[in-house]
């Protein structure tokens, strides 16, 4: 569910369809994944899955792979 | 030292690396030959410099130790920490700065401290204070002496970069696998090497006559020479610092050590965000993860408003970390400048535009920039500017005698091999990783 969820709310902030994001994905790869929409995920992250990210870990979630490894922990 | 010196080339490198690899046959430690071979390469230049950086050392290792210990001062040990290492960076660089401006809108006559620059201190403060934040966040696993005085003077990045993290150097300094002769990265690191010497030597050098002599007589210039003296600038400058970068990952591959790439073709980009996930790479790293998430982070509410607000304060601090000029500040906001509107084109108006013209706007943009930078003050960077959109100075002489004039076509020349080698080649990580050394 959550992983789904992660999909989704990546899709919607980084204004791409859901089947273009795959485990791949990340910073490097994806030029619309910007400082700016990085926030908001992990923003949006943080208050749907009510789980908390520290200040150092914001820059560190730079993939979906991390992000699902921090969120459905 | 600088790593194209003879001195570097011929026998401090090469006898590092000779003492290194004999230290794991006998099993002395080689860390201790690598801090040592640092400091000699840090005091070449000036011996004076020396003091400061090994009094940081000891200091930081002991708030480092003592902020991941502490529970009930972690916080306050952290802040302690952080405003003593840039006390000490804005006292040797930005204090007659700001003495001056003070100086000039209060009409005071404070005296300047003319304390003098130590060499690389931008770049250690910043590397310490990852340090100290990875300590309050108890991220340090092997916290030990030998470890954080290399990982503050390690040679190949402490003078220009690239900004790494203790974790990421620390996790490659196994003493097994560290110090063995492993020729797949000799190879690369010596490609890499003679790359960074090539770029630094035959072009940055060589531009940099044509960018002396257009600033110099900057008041004399046409149409055409305004626009080699900025392009020269903006080529020299990509090839100086990335030259040494290139230099500096070679010397560490060839110690088996990793360190991060700081330069993808940056004048590839097609935005100025795009620009800087390409241009000193490590540094807009730092700046993100140390100024930017925070103070976002920090706001009530994140309105488009105030990130943008927080991204022109985020490219002035840029800015500022160049050196001690208005004209560095100036070169941060024109980036920022250029970042917000890039958010405001995707935000309001969400329009495609041809991807070469794209690279053909940002790379003028950046170019723009680059004579702000390079500037010693307005009148002059106002001077090359108006000249660059002045036709009415163009000089169709120059063409009708270009092969007389040696000088203009050795320039022209040098120009146009800059832009094909920028814009054509790959870049010299993709080269390195090619699949002919595998």
């Amino acid at each position: 569910m959550s992983k789904k969820l992660i999909y989704q709310i990546l899709a919607r902030n980084l204004k791409i369809s859901e089947n273009s994001i795959n485990i791949r994905t990340d910073t490097k790869n994806t030029p619309e994944w910007d400082s700016l929409a990085h926030v908001r995920i992990i923003l949006e992250l943080e208050k749907e899955l009510k789980i908390k990210v520290r200040n150092d870990q914001i820059g560190e979630l730079n993939s979906i792979k991390k992000l699902i490894k921090h969120f459905t922990i | 030292m600088l790593f194209h010196s003879n001195i570097f080339i011929l026998y401090f490198f090469p006898l590092t690396l000779f003492l290194l690899f004999i230290s794991s046959k006998i099993k002395f430690d080689g860390k201790i030959i690598l801090i040592l071979a640092s400091l000699l390469f840090y005091s070449w230049w000036n011996i004076n410099y020396l003091p400061l950086i090994i009094l940081s050392i000891f200091v930081n290792f002991f708030l480092g130790k003592k902020i991941q210990r502490s529970h009930k001062k972690k916080i306050f040990l952290l802040f302690f920490s952080i405003i003593f290492n840039i006390g000490i960076l804005f006292s040797f660089k930005y204090a007659d700065f700001f003495i001056s401006n003070y100086n000039f809108l209060t009409n005071s006559e404070i005296d300047k401290l003319n304390l003098p620059f130590p060499l690389g201190i931008s770049f250690y403060t910043f590397q310490i204070v990852t340090y100290l934040v990875d300590c309050y966040y108890g991220k340090i696993a092997l916290h030990k002496f030998k470890n954080f005085a290399l990982f503050v003077v390690f040679f190949p990045q402490l003078i220009a970069g690239p900004i790494i993290k203790y974790n990421f150097l620390i996790n490659q300094l196994d003493i097994k696998k560290l110090f063995i002769l492993k020729i797949n990265n000799i190879l690369k690191g010596l490609i890499l090497f003679i790359i960074g010497f090539i770029k630094k030597v035959f072009f940055a050098d060589q531009l940099s006559l044509i960018v002396d002599s257009g600033y110099l007589n900057y008041q004399n210039l046409n149409f055409l020479e305004s626009w080699m003296t900025s392009l020269a600038f903006t080529f020299q400058i990509y090839f100086d610092f990335s030259g040494y970068v290139d230099m500096a990952l070679g010397c560490a591959l060839m110690l088996n050590i990793i360190l991060p790439i700081n330069f993808n073709s940056p004048y590839k980009a097609y935005n100025i965000i795009n620009f800087w996930k390409k241009w000193h790479i490590t540094l807009a790293e730092f700046l993100m993860n140390y100024i930017y998430y925070p103070l976002l982070r920090s706001l009530p509410a994140i309105s488009f408003f105030l990130v943008m607000l927080v991204t022109i304060i985020v490219f002035f601090l840029a800015g500022l970390w160049h050196g001690p000029s208005w004209m560095f500040i100036t070169f941060g906001l024109i980036h920022g400048i250029g970042v917000v509107f890039n958010h405001c084109k995707e935000k309001f108006f969400n329009f495609k535009i041809y991807l070469p013209l794209s690279i053909f706007l940002t790379f003028n943009y950046v170019n723009l920039s680059f004579v702000i930078f390079r500037s010693e003050n307005f009148e002059q960077a106002f001077a090359i500017i108006y000249k660059m959109f002045n036709f009415s100075s163009f000089d169709t002489s120059l063409f009708q005698n270009i092969f007389l004039d040696q000088i203009f076509l050795k320039n022209l020349i040098l120009l146009l091999v800059s832009i094909l080698t920028v814009f054509v080649f790959k870049n010299s990580d993709h080269l390195v990783n090619s699949r002919y050394l595998k």
